[in-house]
């Protein structure tokens, strides 16, 4: 289960260049979530990796505002 | 970028045989604090993946614009996916603050979990409906 950040990371990492090379968008997040579900079945997650799970969601909540803001704006 | 797209072939390959529902589908009246855990955190990890997605498409050049690349990002979709974003996100942190509280009943869990799968649901559907 702790693997999980990591692995999330470097999907991030992917995503913005495959989606700048046109790729379909639903298979992305449908592998995004395959992935994610995969790795998350296997152990109950700690309360450290509760919380390393939030910084991370909290920094894309972020962005996806920001961008948002920009866009709209 | 070719290297890119087969780790991401690879990827999506060795995860075809993955029951990705099947984390999903604990049975309600038996569900452990475990289970609601578990369930939570996946979901929210699947919010984030989906979220960094649906931030690449706010990011695309206006649809509105005159000559708009084909791949862009209309401003009534952008207005949706905010909406369903901010109730998938209400939904899935609202589900885990019920979750870590270990007192929390099992109809409660259920509950919040439910809820928390609802939301995720409209959120991914709506990033799905983007298509280049």
């Amino acid at each position: 289960m702790g693997a999980i950040i990591p692995i999330l990371m470097q999907l991030f990492e992917t995503v913005p260049s495959m989606v700048k090379a046109g790729l379909d968008v639903a298979d992305l997040v449908s592998g995004a979530v395959k992935t994610t579900k995969q790795i998350g079945t296997s152990v109950s997650p700690t309360d450290e990796e509760f919380k390393a799970l939030a910084a991370l969601a909290k920094e894309y909540d972020d962005d996806f505002d920001a961008a948002v803001a920009a866009r709209l704006a | 970028m070719i290297r890119t797209l087969a780790i991401v072939a690879a990827l999506a390959l060795s995860l075809a045989g993955c029951n990705a529902a099947q984390i999903a589908q604990a049975p309600i009246g038996q569900m452990t604090v475990d289970d609601a855990r578990n369930i939570i955190y996946t979901l929210k990890s699947s919010y984030a993946a989906t979220e960094v997605v649906a931030t690449q498409y706010v990011k695309l050049p206006a649809c509105e614009k005159p000559a708009a690349p084909p791949l862009c990002s209309s401003a009534p979709v952008v207005r949706q996916m905010v909406k369903l974003r901010d109730s998938a996100r209400a939904a899935i942190y609202g589900g885990e603050e019920v979750v870590l509280n270990s007192s929390a009943s099992t109809p409660l869990l259920s509950a919040a979990i439910a809820a928390a799968q609802n939301g995720y649901a409209s959120f991914k559907i709506i990033t799905e409906t983007y298509k280049k």
